[in-house]
């Protein structure tokens, strides 16, 4: 009964809708902002200098990569902090949980209804967001082989390069990858919610410790800090992208994942279930 | 009898705040109790606290023999709640609502929609209800499945008066057809006093009466006496110890106890005061009301 | 409420679980497998350090006590080319093979030493070879490939020395249009003309360079100093038909008596 009800509310909500328009939005703007960029700063010159220039090797593969990379750090997590928000202060805010309190239903099966439709959200979100960005880059700019080289982007240390087919084979092993990095986000922003009356507090509140979490993981005054951040960890799936996965580095990265996951879970479940609606 | 409803000693803060202090009061199955107070007098916390929703700070509350904040799941088999305003899924049209809160079955739905006057919009999105329609509606979704009690705050705030006389009808039709017990916290006398057999008074978060409506009005009856010359019956009564207050220019308002009329006779036609008629008047609720509260205050 | 309770204390256990498999100890380090996929494409990592110290003012001023850091960057950075400068073959070369225990898994490397300098591959194999002085040059087949290289350690006082140095390789090297190359070493070239310290003569310094540049391709061109305090006097140069993908100085390997940091280049066939 829940599980469906709270599915229909979400896709009602219309933010499923809203968040696949802002990430294909973003997508066009990348593409426009990787073509402007390649043509008035390079000339298209095959000197390499920053990754993402060089023209000679830049194909779908590499925007959809790219593109993905820029939205998994600043939008999807963004995305999941409001989803995050949405089903536990949201609900708080608008009456609608004390209404689903007052039905025979225990708090942990609407907790873990709410965060597992929030997490299944999330998940399709990136998946649909990868295959998108796969598109639009087959359609405007071609697929050939991934060539990776050291830059800004840190997408590697080392120069990489994927044939097509097994490229396509790591986007499609990146999207569960990046789709579990994105729990850790989401768990933050629910134990956030369970804390907040009102979405836009909980929203706002995920989103700035967020955002301070993910600078103090790239600052590198913040070295020490970094293993006790999840934000250090959540684009462990660039790892995916090597020519030979380091698995050993990317299943601690994954366990770390996990156990942000089930520490926010835990704490925001605690609250939950503490919690007084009035 | 088992009380359905079992309020012992229960207190509640909000920090320094004290909403609810002392409170105990039961209700029985079949009974229709009212909670009546002012705004701030905390009877929306005390229903939040019978919903399982808050936690008492002092106190027990009991609901279908359990304690709600840690066994809601039980209370809420047999309970069903109606907060104001009414909580309620915006972007569901009435019936799925209905169907996927309730899990009761569409024709239990419709009758339900039908019941409170929605059966013709119960397709339409809520976001699109007026406040009329979505209290009907949140009574509905009250009454599936059938409750042994009901707990209504406000029930009938936004509605018409054809819809209050609907409700009120209802209301009554279950207790006397299914036996549900009813709580329902009213700003309205004439609710209290069509459905209500007891009455639980509440000022600033203390019980200060807990009785039947007759029994609240008790006390409350006054003698008034029409004279001609007001001031010489006022001298009159006052040399006896009789306080009378004018009403109009004709009428005196005797407060209880009510002195022996033959003598007051004697007394009024000794001072030459002719005595045109005599009536004793019993005190509306909402007078007994505020007396209650006017005696609570220190 | 107790089976709430119950999934509570489960979370918190994976938590700590997960965690405990997220500190787990790393491998000791190994040589990276994105190393292997770059030779399997043709990409070549070329560094070149002066791997001395001037600070404990000995006369072969190559620190023993920093072997032990130069050997564990050089095991870390692994390059597939390696230009040295103040290296003692004599001494130093047994220590540097003893402690690259992971890259002796793959063979012995090569090596082609000259005074203080010398030419170390991990991969392909090298050839040939005029060895004079502070400078070497020899033939590296690698990917089926070969290139001439030069490896020079310019004196740091003269510039008359220095220029007769450079050049005598770089004429060599250049002798034949053709051939891939790729020239480098502590050439002390002080083009920035901060001529109190090295040059006596910037202007040479600088005819010296240009001349340079003109026929093969400075490397090194936007990576930044190499020597304290902030001087560029560590080059890597490559004929056209090498392109570059990326330069740069790795700050932080060297130990506290040295004053070079590597420049390492990786380079594709065009």
């Amino acid at each position: 009964m829940i599980a469906g009800l709270e599915a229909l509310r979400l896709w009602r909500s219309r933010r499923p809708l809203v968040a696949l328009l802002a990430l294909l939005c973003f997508l066009v703007l990348m593409l426009v902002g990787f073509w402007t960029y390649a043509e008035s700063r390079t000339k298209g010159a095959a000197q390499f200098e920053y990754t993402y220039e060089n023209r000679s090797y830049f194909n779908g593969l590499t925007f959809a990569l790219y593109a993905f990379y820029f939205g998994f750090v600043l939008l999807l997590p963004i995305f999941a902090a409001i989803e995050g928000g949405a089903q536990i202060a949201g609900d708080s805010g608008g009456g609608a949980l004390t209404l689903l309190l007052t039905r025979p239903l225990s708090k942990t099966r609407l907790f873990f209804v709410k965060a597992g439709l929030a997490a299944l959200f999330s998940l399709l979100l990136t998946g649909m967001f990868l295959a998108v960005a796969l598109l639009i880059g087959l359609c405007a700019v071609g697929w050939g082989p991934l060539r990776l080289y050291p830059g800004v982007l840190q997408m590697t240390d080392t120069p990489q390069f994927l044939k097509r087919g097994e490229a396509l084979m790591r986007f499609a092993l990146a999207w569960p990858a990046a789709g579990l990095a994105l729990l850790a986000p989401l768990a933050f922003s629910l134990w956030i919610s369970s804390w907040a009356k009102s979405a836009v507090n909980a929203v706002g509140t995920a989103v700035a410790l967020y955002l301070v979490l993910h600078v103090i993981a790239e600052v590198h005054f913040f070295e020490d800090l970094r293993p006790w951040l999840f934000t250090s960890h959540t684009t462990y799936w660039r790892g995916l992208f090597a020519e030979r996965i380091d698995l050993r580095e990317m299943a601690r990265h994954a366990a770390a994942l996990v156990g942000f996951t089930a520490l926010f879970l835990a704490l925001a479940f605690r609250r939950f279930r503490r919690r007084e609606e009035t | 009898m088992v009380a359905l409803v079992e309020v012992k000693r229960l207190s509640k803060r909000f920090g320094a705040r004290a909403a609810l202090t002392d409170v105990s009061f039961a209700v029985a199955p079949g009974e229709i109790v009212a909670l009546v107070g002012a705004n701030g007098s905390g009877k929306s916390t005390l229903l939040r606290l019978m919903a399982g929703l808050l936690r008492p700070s002092a106190g027990t509350v009991s609901v279908l023999g359990h304690e709600p904040f840690t066994q809601r799941e039980e209370v809420m088999r047999d309970a069903r709640f109606a907060f104001a305003p009414p909580s309620l899924f915006d972007s569901l049209t009435a019936r799925e609502q209905l169907v996927r809160l309730t899990a009761s079955p569409s024709r239990s739905v419709d009758s339900a929609l039908a019941t409170v006057g929605l059966a013709e919009r119960a397709d339409d999105r809520v976001r699109t209800y007026s406040f009329g329609m979505r209290q009907r509606l949140a009574i509905a979704q009250a009454l599936l499945p059938p409750p042994r009690l009901l707990v209504l705050d406000e029930p009938s705030e936004g509605l018409d008066p054809a819809g209050v006389r609907e409700l009120r009808a209802l209301l009554l039709r279950l207790r006397a057809e299914c036996g549900v017990a009813i709580v329902l916290a009213s700003h309205l006398s004439s609710e209290v006093e069509s459905l209500a057999d007891r009455v639980v008074v509440l000022d600033s978060g203390r019980v200060v009466f807990a009785g039947s409506v007759a029994e609240l009005r008790a006390g409350g009856e006054r003698l008034v006496l029409g004279v001609a010359a007001m001031s010489a019956a006022r001298t009159a009564l006052a040399s006896a110890g009789i306080v009378a207050t004018p009403r109009g220019s004709t009428e005196l308002l005797l407060q209880p106890p009510v002195p022996d009329l033959t003598e007051m006779q004697a007394l009024l036609s000794q001072a030459g005061v002719e005595l045109l008629s005599y009536h004793v008047e019993t005190p509306s609720l909402e007078e007994a009301l505020l007396a209650r509260a006017a005696r609570a205050t220190p | 409420m107790a089976g709430g309770a119950r999934i509570e204390a489960a979370l918190w256990l994976v938590a700590a679980l997960a965690f405990a498999g997220a500190s787990w100890p790393s491998a000791p380090p190994t040589k990276s497998d994105a190393k292997a996929a770059l030779r399997e494409h043709g990409t070549l990592a070329v560094m070149t350090w002066n791997v001395g110290g001037t600070r404990d003012g000995r006369a072969h001023p190559f620190d023993r006590t920093d072997l032990p850091k130069v050997v564990q960057a050089i095991e870390t950075i692994d390059s597939d080319l390696l230009l040295l400068q103040e290296f003692r073959y004599s001494t130093d070369w047994a220590a540097l093979r003893a402690g690259l225990s992971d890259l002796r898994r793959e063979g012995d490397p090569w090596i082609k030493a000259s005074g203080d300098v010398a030419i170390v591959a991990f991969r392909g194999e090298l050839h040939g070879g005029e060895l004079t002085g502070n400078a070497a040059l020899c033939q590296w087949t690698v990917d089926g490939r070969t290139i001439e290289v030069g490896n020079v350690h310019a004196p740091a006082w003269n510039a008359r020395e220095r220029r007769r140095a450079i050049g005598n390789v770089a004429d060599r090297l250049l002798a034949t249009p053709g051939p891939s190359r790729i020239f480098g070493g502590d050439l002390n070239l002080d083009v920035s003309q901060r001529s109190d310290l090295f040059s006596n003569d910037p202007d040479s310094d600088v005819a010296i360079y240009n001349w340079l540049a003109e026929r093969l391709t400075d490397l090194g061109l936007k990576a930044g100093p190499t020597a304290e305090p902030d001087r560029r006097l560590d080059y890597l140069f490559a004929s056209a038909d090498l392109a570059p993908f990326h330069a740069l100085v790795l700050e932080g390997f060297r130990g506290p008596t040295m004053d070079h940091d590597p420049l390492l280049v990786t380079l594709r066939f065009r």
